[in-house]
């Protein structure tokens, strides 16, 4: 997620994704955004359309101070004048709701973890702080965050509710013996899901089949390498991208996730075993199988013989410049990961199809929880209610219809006319589950039937970007390839109508030895994975699996297992 | 009474406060911190109300199972910049000094000083382009020798000699500057005598440039000494990966991973905190050294 938004198309594809939504859009933005300026006008307005009982979002007299931290996502925009401190959603919180609020700190995304922990560690805690999974526990554990179990019952509508539990793992994540400690940042998991994504202009200049199985792939992968795919008469082409840091469940875009689910295997996720008891993924035979066929695909020039020393951004250039005809990415790679290579070369024709299997048995994505932040109250809080009325207010977004009033309200607080994504200034955001896929679908109905009514005001802005792209602008090739068909959406679309999807067993908090262990277990499983892709003997892997079992993973299994005994 | 000379120095002294103030701050009261070592510290619990572990934390370092080859890797890359990091600037400052035209000589000390300003995160990426096997131009520049492509940065062999030459490459133009600057403090006079003695360039250098400089010299290896547990966080953070880690992998790095990424704040300390024993003692040793051989001490 972090490097995702790192080009401006991925940046607005995120707003838009957490964007409030509504109907009606395009050519008159302009005209209502400078209507509707004079801020509490849109706000009672939008209270009219929220059909909660007034009393959940009334407005403090006297006002109140609430302080928080968080951190600024990246691709965020100002306009000018505005600052994370002074912009329209302060000035919603302040005159609609009587909540001064004031950050005691932000920093960018890739800063957040370490400065999170040294606040943490300081003590000295604001009303409300964005937090991780770690430090959620850690808080709660030490009896520093309010509960908001009966906050949440009272003072949340049946329709947040809706929104927050379409995923209910995502949602209990937030739970902390039972009770619920702090409000999760909801997000889609399908989104997550691997895909494989093949140049398909090669495979004509090959007059090669889009393959079926992972044999086929691999003879695809062989001819991608050695028989100048791209017609250049240089032998300057790589079979499969792959980044140094595959094995990171984090990382969608050349991650080797999706060849290994291919052979069943699940590297650096939690499985059910034979027994039903949880196992890691890591030290399963599977594993073994897969990464002696790494090796060979390394031994036969198959791979970047450099892969082990290039990140996301290194590989993302080699793409960029036309080496790669084959890559595992996620929903978003054709925005985020191969958008560059279709625009630096038209004939570059990139498809999405689902994952390849070794066997007769069909190759099953995996995915792990969506919620990477949560929104927590300290116990010191005098207004821990305020959490509430904020989360209700952000969902107003989501409200069905196309009423001027949301439609005046995106202006405002989603995405301006301009084109600035000020949503994100919101101290609270959260997202239904399947939402980018119901996009997707809207869009491809809209697209059919000529007919964007139904369109809410997201959608009307993929519905855009896909006409754009098929009048031949390259710069929107990106959106068409995510939320139009053929599409990595189509993709994931079957991953969820056959139902053909895992979701990591552990979503719980690190146990006690995985704080302790997991990095330095994770960096050996690093360090002996590439290093059989590379050309060691495989069978370190055994080797690797005693080490792992007695360095602290059979605690650690142990200790997963006692807390999905509880979970299940 | 003050007498004239305390009173000549008093605006010294004050202009020294602000100094010791900010060091106290900044440096003597975060020691406080090394009780942490000795704890297991819980954040919102504090230093007070956290449980004290003894010396549990130092036996869970030592305990961690790669420790041996993160020290040796740790001690074997500073020590080999130590040395390549001495030989080189001297020699060039050496070089330089022996140079007539002034512009070439200025020009010359520019350029190598330049990368000492850029950051590892930038080098970073420019020495997986530059040192590449199959498309840099360091092993297409071998190639022509007839040299097969060397993998440096992911090659556990290289890899750590690879760290030494580009620190060297890096930070040699600013290591020259201060020879150079030692060279010309030297007093004309003795060079003079040695011409008349009859000495020609090479016995002035080593019997009137080389003496000369000995002392800077040994500061600056004495002072290196007492960093010889930091091989350069910034330099190996940005260049390692997986399959160097064996050869690459630093007690700086370890912590990093313990301390920032899994928060476990007490073993990070007590991992810099041994750090922190060992350079002190090294200092005090090679202090001494230095005073012996050199005649030199710093305090």
């Amino acid at each position: 997620m972090k490097r995702f938004s790192l080009t401006r198309l991925a940046a607005l594809s995120l707003a838009a994704m957490m964007t409030v939504s509504m109907a009606a859009c395009g050519s008159n933005d302009g005209k209502t955004s400078e209507a509707t300026s004079s801020g509490s006008s849109a706000a009672s307005s939008t209270a009219a359309v929220d059909q909660k009982p007034a009393d959940l979002l009334a407005k403090y007299t006297p006002e109140i101070d609430l302080t928080a931290w968080r951190y600024l996502n990246n691709g965020i925009e100002f306009a000018p004048g505005d600052t994370i401190d002074n912009n329209v959603w302060m000035k919603h919180y302040k005159e609609d709701y009587g909540i001064n609020l004031k950050y005691v700190w932000t920093v960018p995304e890739e800063q957040f973890d370490q400065k999170l922990n040294i606040s943490v560690a300081s003590g000295d805690l604001p009303d409300i702080m964005w937090l991780r999974n770690k430090q959620l526990i850690e808080l709660a554990e030490n009896d520093m965050l309010y509960d908001l179990t009966d906050l949440y019952k009272s003072n949340t509508s049946d329709f947040v509710k809706g929104i927050l539990e379409q995923d209910k793992a995502s949602f209990d994540s937030a739970k902390i013996n039972g009770k619920l400690m702090a409000i999760p940042s909801t997000a889609s998991s399908v989104d997550n899901l691997q895909i494989l994504y093949i140049r398909a202009d090669w495979l004509k200049n090959l007059g090669l089949e889009m393959p079926k199985t992972l044999q086929e792939l691999y003879t695809v992968a062989e001819a991608f390498a050695k028989n100048d795919p791209d017609k250049n008469g240089k032998n300057d082409t790589i079979g499969l991208a792959l980044v140094k840091n595959f094995l990171d469940t984090n990382n969608k875009h050349g991650s080797a996730a999706g060849l290994f689910a291919g052979y069943h295997a699940y590297p650096r996720r939690w499985i059910k075993d034979e027994s039903g008891n949880a196992a890691y993924g890591s030290i399963q035979p599977q594993v073994k199988t897969a990464l002696q066929e790494m090796q060979n695909m390394y031994k036969s020039g198959l791979l970047d013989k450099e892969f082990g020393v290039k990140d996301r951004a290194k590989v993302t250039e080699t793409v960029s410049a036309g080496k790669v005809g084959i890559t595992y990415g996620g929903l978003s790679s054709p925005g985020a990961f191969l958008k560059d290579n279709a625009i630096n070369d038209p004939n570059a024709d990139w498809q999405a199809i689902e994952l390849v299997s070794i066997d007769d048995k069909p190759a099953t994505p995996v995915t792990s929880m969506p919620v990477s932040r949560y929104f927590a109250v300290s116990k010191n809080c005098k207004n821990p209610e305020a959490i509430m009325k904020i989360l209700e207010d952000t969902c107003v977004g989501y409200q069905p219809g196309n009423s001027p009033e949301l439609k005046e309200r995106n202006d405002k607080f989603g995405v301006t006319p301009d084109g600035i994504a000020v949503w994100q200034y919101q101290l609270i955001s959260v997202e239904p589950a399947l939402k980018n896929l119901n996009a997707h679908n809207n869009v491809i109905e809209a697209i059919q039937s000529k007919d964007t009514s139904k369109l809410n005001s997201e959608e009307m802005g993929y519905y855009e970007k896909i006409q754009k792209s098929q009048a031949g602008d390259r710069q929107f090739w990106g959106d068409e390839r995510i939320f139009g068909t053929p599409s990595s959406s189509d993709v994931i679309g079957k991953y969820v109508d056959s139902n053909n999807l895992l979701t990591n067993l552990f979503y719980g908090s690190p146990t006690p030895t995985m704080v302790e262990k997991q990095a330095t277990l994770e960096a050996m499983e690093d360090e002996v994975f590439t290093k059989i892709i590379m050309g060691a003997s495989i069978d370190s892997f055994d080797k690797f699996v005693s080490d792992w079992k007695k360095l602290g993973g059979d605690q650690i299994t142990k200790e997963v297992n006692e807390w999905y005994a509880q979970a299940k | 009474m003050i007498s004239a000379k305390k009173l000549r120095q008093l605006p010294l002294h004050i202009m020294v406060i602000p100094g010791v103030i900010i060091t106290l701050i900044y440096h003597y009261i975060p020691m406080l911190g090394i009780i942490m070592a000795f704890q297991k510290f819980v954040p919102a619990r504090g230093f007070f109300k956290s449980k004290w572990v003894g010396l549990d934390n130092f036996q869970y370092m030592l305990n961690l199972p790669n420790i041996r080859s993160v020290i040796f890797n740790t001690v074997f890359i500073s020590l080999m910049k130590i040395i390549v990091g001495l030989i080189v600037p001297v020699v060039f400052a050496l070089l330089l000094n022996e140079m007539r035209r002034e512009r070439y000589k200025r020009t010359l000390q520019t350029i190598i000083y330049f990368p000492y300003f850029l950051s590892w995160v930038i080098l970073g990426g420019i020495l997986i382009d530059v040192l590449s096997p199959s498309s840099g131009i360091v092993n297409q520049l071998l190639g022509l020798f007839g040299i097969d492509p060397i993998f440096f940065l992911g090659d556990a062999k290289w890899f750590p000699y690879t760290l030494v030459l580009t620190n060297t490459w890096k930070s040699f133009g600013y290591d020259t500057i201060v020879y150079l600057a030692a060279l010309t403090s030297i007093d004309m006079a003795l060079y003079e005598a040695a011409y008349v003695d009859g000495a020609g360039r090479w016995k002035q250098t080593l019997h009137v440039t080389i003496p000369g400089i000995l002392p800077i010299v040994t500061l600056m290896t004495v002072l290196a000494l007492g960093n010889i547990l930091n091989a350069g966080f910034d330099q190996v953070f940005n260049l390692y990966s997986p399959q160097v880690y064996s050869t690459g992998d630093i007690l700086d790095t370890l912590v990093y991973r313990i301390g920032l990424v899994d928060a476990q704040y007490s073993v990070a300390t007590a991992v810099g905190l041994f750090k922190s024993v060992i350079s002190f003692v090294l200092i005090l040793i090679s202090n001494k050294l230095a005073n012996k051989y050199a005649g030199y001490r710093i305090f």
